[in-house]
């Protein structure tokens, strides 16, 4: 049998090697020339180019497969050429942080070859269109005929498929933008995107009846004042204040005598702290330090500070103080009106992890001002729309099922996938 | 039920747990192993539906808060899993595994009550939370098995049952790869629930990603080239690399600064 020569058919893994290099390369030139961020096509356009690319994949197989340069694009040693590929450019995601697309950048090398804005750049997409070329022609195989044997391989196939172009083309349509929702004011429909800032109108408006959030006790750590660095408690877990607790950082004990969650200092040299629930007012504590042979060291107030009152610590050593830090959400939540058209409202309340859908836009509890904690003075709604979804999730439960059938069949969910190979490896022989 | 009453429900469940997962080194049959085992899981999952069911209508709500009621869900998930898969795969070391998961979490329970009580951070009060946490602890201890397994491969490398050993690999990569690929879908449809978009190119979902990739071109590899068995070892102990990377390594990688995975780094 003589050798092989490169790009003499049939092709296996040099080929795809080379290609994917090829592509690499121009997909780096083009992103130097043009220096800027792709962007995936809205609507119809980016419709009717799925529509397109899959009707012609379907095609293409059904009427050339015989063909091969198609026998090789829906063969193995292409889908792994182009999965590594693929694969290789989730690593350089994986490394390199990555900008958000809104940011102005300076001109660095790596912005101008894509790599800080990998998801927009040339690269991407060649690597993208090889891999969804490789896996579509996979699919569509697997139509023709369809085996009952291989559905689960047809339902993983057409999954991936149908998420991978979705998620594209919803990138095309998605609107991600925010209300911010001030205490008692009036319903407003403004909101901005989370990139561009652009304002939008949305078809309702939202009004903030009241902000809601619960806070964890406040932690207190250890603190090199050299460094700056955090010390946690001696076996690493995290200290909460609360009344009577004790804890060993290094060599020393710190003990709480009084804890209070909502508080404010009694005088101006922050001597003592009273309770309270007036605006501002914030979590301290009553705190003693003993060193390693159990005498008191130190004992005084210590708070975390925020937007009316400064921060207090009390120092172990020179070196070493105890700080408490800012107190944590442990819920927050939003309940609000909505506005619809012909006079109807509906009230509801938002938190994280459980979103609301009015018109077609999703709206979830974000934010609100973490500088004021429980005492901020507005909300933060993310307002999203993402026509596509349906088409993803329609993939993700296709994808689902592929997953069961993979773990009901284990290893024997190739065996059939080998001799279709076999078929197709003596046809090419043939020719 | 309440958390009071956890003892009565965790200890004998411990110990349904353990014989199901000793029952394997009696000097008994292989079918009276397998109603043994079954029977004890059987048992122990009961014993946690009760306890599950009693402390949701005494708490008037899903027990899903805390980070003491998300470790019950764990014990209850991961002996189910284990199970089933041991049915179907007769996999002894599989059933032991998962049952060993969730006697640490039952165990956990009982000796930090103060965590009955340990509202979990918002971002983590889903339904979704349980399963993705559950397929991913079993994928990844699935995956470390079949990366024992390569690595026996390539060392012994002359031996003439390498075929059936990969074989072997096969079976295990599968249901490892059906667990990752649902942890990474549990996710997209959680992250769709929490954050407003179901992808994000988030460090961890990339690499989740990447880790799912390899496992692809192994998958494909082996449909295809049967007789490459070494490259198979290769490609398969490597995958364990990029799954370890995607499990703890993200957290140092230079892209990790803005990751809504890090909840270790919220101080």
């Amino acid at each position: 049998m003589t050798k092989r020569k490169l790009f003499q058919h049939p092709w296996k893994y040099k080929e795809g090697v080379l290609i994917s290099i090829l592509l690499i390369i121009i997909g780096l030139v083009l992103g130097l020339l043009t220096k800027k961020p792709i962007n995936s096509p809205a609507f119809p356009t980016n419709l009717s180019l799925i529509v397109t690319y899959t009707l012609l994949l379907f095609a293409i197989y059904k009427f050339e497969h015989k063909r091969q340069i198609v026998q090789w694009l829906s063969g193995i040693p292409a889908a792994i050429s182009s999965t590594v590929l693929f694969a290789f450019l989730a690593a350089l995601l994986g490394f390199i942080p990555q900008v958000s697309t809104g940011m102005v950048m300076n001109d660095s090398l790596l912005y101008n070859l894509g790599l800080t804005h990998l998801t927009t750049s040339w690269i991407f997409a060649f690597g993208y269109i090889f891999f969804v070329t490789t896996l579509g022609f996979a699919t569509v195989k697997n139509f023709m005929p369809i085996k009952k044997k291989r559905i689960g391989v047809l339902l993983s196939h057409v999954g991936l498929y149908v998420i991978i172009l979705a998620g594209i083309a919803g990138d095309g349509d998605i609107k991600r933008t925010y209300f911010i929702l001030q205490n008692n004011g009036e319903p407003t429909d403004i909101v901005k995107d989370f990139n561009s800032e652009t304002r939008y109108n949305t078809p309702f408006k939202l009004e903030l009846n009241k902000f809601d959030i619960k806070e964890y006790n406040p932690k207190i750590v250890l603190v090199d004042a050299k460094t700056g660095n955090i010390i946690k408690q001696n076996n690493s877990r995290n200290f909460s204040a609360k009344n009577n607790a004790e804890a060993d950082f290094k060599e020393w004990k710190i003990k709480v005598v009084d804890f209070l969650y909502s508080s404010a200092p009694a005088d101006s040299f922050y001597a003592s702290f009273n309770e309270t629930d007036t605006l501002g007012s914030l979590p301290s504590a009553f705190v003693e330090i003993y060193d390693k042979n159990n005498k008191l060291i130190n004992k005084d107030w210590i708070t975390c500070g925020n937007f009316v009152w400064f921060r207090k610590n009390i120092y172990a050593t020179k070196n070493y103080y105890f700080a408490m830090l800012s107190p944590e959400p442990k819920e927050y939540s939003s309940d609000v009106t909505a506005y619809l058209p012909e006079g109807k409202k509906e009230t509801f309340t938002l938190k994280v992890n459980s979103p609301k859908t009015i018109m077609g836009w999703k709206l979830y509890q974000t934010g609100y001002d973490d500088t004021k904690g429980r005492w901020s003075n507005y909300s933060v709604i993310e307002a999203g729309r993402d026509p596509w979804l349906p088409v993803v999730f329609t993939g993700i439960f296709l994808l689902i099922g592929g997953a069961f059938y993979l773990f009901w069949l284990g290893g024997k969910s190739i065996e059939e996938e080998e001799e279709v190979e076999e078929e197709v490896e003596e046809e090419v022989d043939h020719n | 039920m309440n958390w009071i009453n956890f003892p009565y429900i965790a200890i004998p469940s411990i110990v349904l747990l353990v014989i199901s997962s000793l029952v394997v080194i009696l000097p008994i049959n292989k079918k009276l192993k397998t109603i043994i085992a079954n029977t004890s899981s059987v048992l122990a999952i009961l014993l946690f539906v009760y306890f599950i069911i009693s402390l949701w209508i005494n708490l008037d709500r899903p027990p899903l808060r805390t980070l003491g009621e998300t470790r019950l869900w764990y014990a209850f998930f991961l002996p189910i899993i284990g199970i089933i898969t041991f049915n179907r795969w007769k996999f002894f070391w599989f059933l032991g595994y998962s049952n060993f998961m969730a006697i640490v979490f039952i165990i956990i329970n009982l000796t930090h009550p103060e965590t009955y009580s340990k509202t979990l951070m918002p971002a983590l009060q889903s339904y979704w939370f349980v399963p993705h946490v559950v397929v991913y602890i079993l994928s990844y201890a699935v995956f470390g098995v079949s990366w024992i397994v390569a690595i026996v491969g390539l060392v012994n490398f002359k031996n003439k049952d390498n075929k059936k050993l990969l074989q072997i690999a096969d079976n295990i990569v599968f249901i490892g790869f059906a667990f990752l690929t649902l942890g990474l879908l549990f996710g997209a449809l959680w992250a769709k629930e929490a954050w407003g978009h179901y992808w994000t190119w988030d460090p961890k979902e990339t690499w989740a990603l990447l880790t799912f990739l390899v496992y692809l071109i192994y998958i494909h590899l082996r449909s295809f080239h049967k007789g490459k068995i070494k490259i198979h070892f290769w490609v398969l102990s490597i995958s364990f690399v990029f799954l370890l990377a995607a499990w703890f390594g993200v957290n140092y990688m230079p892209s990790a600064k803005n990751s809504v995975h890090t909840y270790s780094q919220q101080e």
